[in-house]
């Protein structure tokens, strides 16, 4: 019998639903990052909207790999033990490296005459590839509303039911995330950009104290 | 246009002083009646919770509250469940109790301390948890456990 | 037509004392809840704190400076205000640190700079992330209401005048920065009059994210001089060890070496939250161009690097100008002068008015604050 092509309508669904749900909670943990980011790179209203897009793939990227990981084995492993603790501790230092050159760059910038094109390359170069990696990072975080997605995605049937669940689910958050664009609207006004680059520094030491207590209670635990 | 603006200007001023001198007889209950009705809370894992069960000792009452504690997605710290005992007055030397917290029939943890008389005096106590299903916890009361 | 002489020094007592009645006046209603009480000590040192408040006014009409008197009050408060709270603090609980119980008992009393911390988990869920009480308690007079009451207050009158009338950490860092004659540190990178605004910026999304007040938790510096939680663990060392550098740092060494209040140019989060109210006044200060000599002596006065050669060009400081007067007062050709929104007053004219208003609040606010420190000090002694 050829399965109904409206089999997994519930499943998305549930996926859409849990993911409109849980997307305040992804904007409060993810605008703390990308707020700044977007801020401070300056880019205009359709640049921005270009920005969050890799920020969403990077996190898409991330969601696919732990959807497929979950899909294939049918379960999920204790995420708030051991697992969970070392995720979020070397996430959290990742992302607070991230932050950290991130404002170290945007900063030193400014004392070096206005090199205007060199700076572009290295924005280019940089901030694009990092913010897709803060996405791939922040996808990574195993706050309530993704633990509950992971759970839900070990019993969806198999990997790609799995992927699927998650991608859904992302695009759930993601309608979340749209008023984010809103940091393009004062491309012209760079007060604004270092007040984002020193937020980001300052952010970058919290992300790194928390990561580092995570690992240390991963350190205790393994005893 | 000038003389509208001067005008703005002295009544802006004129305005100010008005409030810096009403403030202290009218101005302060009005905002603070205002604050109050704005129905804000404390977050329970600051004020320990609702108050779900209350447990009648015969001089005394035991209070026990939902459980609390950080539930955002970048809250941390460990959930907690307040246990609160009044009136103090009517306390024995030593509190020895085996609590119910989820209301289900069967003791979870048992509590031991020793009733401090000078309210500055910490207060020390031992927690045994007796359901082998909860989780051990340090501290599994409000008050800082410094033994146990 | 605009007023270009210089503010002059020669101004008869009685004119300034018939203009400080009014304040002389306010600060007697201001002593009456100590008067009508029965502590002998409390009403002695309300009628010494508003007396001193009076004088320094008189003393400012007196010489038309602000700045110069001004700071008198306000290192005083500074000082004042940690002392006291110590000693109650001491006298309640035994020591400074916070115990877990009167955090959950909601004992801690509300400090303003919580106010821009609240707003957002306020606004969506209702829910104040702080230990305190809403509504004064007997164990707990500083709560929600009272602080946000003031704090409004403070902000229709002062706006971002609140750095330099009302906020008791002020002073501190103002007394170090007097020290010197001269600074050692002449040149302060202009990078870090932003950094208020990113740490703004931080704690409110911080504070959003984790429901916890991120600033009290880890970046206050007057933890140091006021009360913090008890150390028990590796966090809450950290968490000292944090308030501790910061207070050495910001408030004492760098006032001291630069003669800038460089807490409230290049940290406080609750300055730039104000800076936001700045508007609001309509007291501004004004470079009238046509009478400036561009010698720099304003901006080289300014406490919070709010002048610089760019904004005594364009002929007002910026917003981060808490109308301290000092600009004005080291002005020698009367070209940064004090200005009411819309009008062509005087320069002494808005000052007077704005004094009014600002000192009105001080009398207030600070000069209950300094009334009780003195009245707990004297106690202590006893």
């Amino acid at each position: 019998m050829t399965p109904s092509p409206f089999a997994s309508v519930p499943l998305l669904s549930e996926a859409l639903t849990l993911g409109f749900a849980s997307g305040s909670a992804c904007l409060a943990s993810c605008g703390v990052l990308l707020l700044p980011w977007l801020t401070g790179m300056r880019r205009g209203w359709r640049g921005t909207c270009g920005l969050l897009g890799i920020f969403l793939g990077g996190r898409l990227a991330g969601y696919l790999v732990f959807g497929l990981g979950v899909g294939l084995a049918g379960r999920v492993a204790d995420l708030k033990g051991p697992a969970g603790l070392l995720v979020g501790g070397v996430s959290s230092l990742a992302v607070a490296g991230l932050l950290g050159v991130q404002a170290w760059r945007g900063l030193k910038r400014r004392d070096v005459g206005c090199p205007v094109a060199r700076g572009r390359v290295l924005e280019r170069r940089y901030g694009l590839g990092g913010l897709a990696l803060l996405g791939l990072l922040t996808g990574l975080n195993l706050c309530g509303p993704f633990v509950a997605a992971a759970l839900r995605a070990a019993q969806a049937g198999g990997p790609v039911q799995a992927m699927a669940f998650f991608a859904v689910f992302l695009l759930g958050t993601a309608i979340w995330m749209l008023p984010l664009v809103l940091a393009g609207a004062w491309r012209r006004w760079e007060p604004l950009a270092l007040v984002a680059r020193l937020t980001q520094a300052i952010l970058a030491l919290y992300y790194a104290y928390f990561g580092t207590v995570l690992l240390l209670a991963r350190c205790h635990h393994g005893r | 246009m000038a003389k509208l603006k001067s005008w703005f200007g002295y009544g802006a001023a004129v305005l100010v002083l008005a409030v810096m001198f009403l403030a202290p007889f009218v101005l302060f209950s009005r905002i603070g009646r205002m604050v109050r009705q704005l129905g804000l809370r404390p977050h329970p894992k600051f004020s320990g919770g609702q108050v779900v069960r209350v447990l009648d000792r015969g001089g005394y009452q035991v209070a026990i509250a939902a459980p609390a504690g950080p539930v955002g997605p970048l809250e941390w710290g460990p959930r907690f469940i307040q246990v609160s005992w009044s009136p103090v007055a009517a306390l024995p030397d030593t509190v020895d109790e085996r609590l119910d917290l989820d209301g289900r029939g069967r003791p979870q943890v048992r509590l031991r301390f020793q009733v401090p008389r000078d309210p500055r005096q910490p207060l020390t106590g031992q927690v045994e948890v007796l359901d082998p299903r909860s989780r051990p916890r340090r501290e599994a009361c409000m008050m800082p456990c410094k033994a146990g | 037509m605009a007023d270009n002489r210089p503010l002059s020094p020669l101004r008869s007592w009685p004119r300034a004392g018939l203009l400080a009645l009014p304040i002389a006046l306010w600060g007697l209603v201001m002593m009456g809840p100590a008067l009508s009480g029965r502590d002998g000590t409390a009403k002695l040192t309300a009628f010494l704190a508003e007396a001193f408040m009076a004088v320094l006014f008189l003393l400012m009409l007196r010489t038309g400076q602000t700045h110069r008197w001004r700071k008198v009050f306000f290192i005083t408060l500074g000082f004042l205000f940690p002392v006291g709270f110590i000693i109650e603090l001491v006298r309640l609980r035994g020591s400074m640190s916070i115990p877990v119980e009167h955090l959950i008992a909601g004992d801690t009393p509300f400090c303003f700079m919580v106010i821009p911390m609240t707003v957002i988990p306020a606004a969506l869920n209702r829910v104040l992330i702080f230990p305190g009480s809403i509504l004064p308690t007997a164990s707990n007079p500083r709560a929600v209401a009272t602080m946000v009451s003031l704090w409004l207050v403070a902000t229709l009158v002062l706006g971002k005048a609140w750095c330099a009338y009302g906020c008791f950490f002020g002073g501190l860092e103002e007394g170090f920065a007097s020290i010197r004659r001269r600074p050692v540190l002449k040149r302060l990178n202009p990078v870090f009059r932003y950094g208020p605004w990113a740490v703004l910026v931080t704690i409110v999304l911080l504070s959003a994210a984790s429901y916890a007040p991120t600033y009290c938790q880890w970046l206050c510096p007057f933890k140091a001089v006021t009360e913090f939680p008890e150390i028990t663990n590796g966090q809450t060392l950290l968490q000292a060890v944090i308030f501790a550098s910061l207070f050495l740092g910001l408030v004492v060494i760098l006032p001291l070496l630069s003669k800038k209040r460089t807490q409230c140019a290049f940290f406080c989060p609750f300055g730039a939250f104000q800076s936001l109210f700045a508007r609001i006044s309509p007291f501004r200060i004004r470079i009238e161009r046509s009478a400036c000599k561009d010698c720099g002596a304003c901006s080289r006065a300014c406490p919070t690097l709010a002048l610089d050669a760019g904004r005594v060009l364009q002929g007002a400081p910026r917003d981060a100008c808490m109308r301290c007067g000092a600009c004005v007062d080291a002005c020698a050709t009367g070209a940064a002068r004090w200005h009411l929104q819309g009008t062509r007053a005087p320069s002494e004219r808005a000052r007077l008015l704005f004094l009014y208003a600002g000192w009105g609040f001080a009398c207030l606010f600070g000069g209950t604050i300094i009334a009780s420190s003195l009245a707990s000090l004297i106690h202590l002694f006893r």
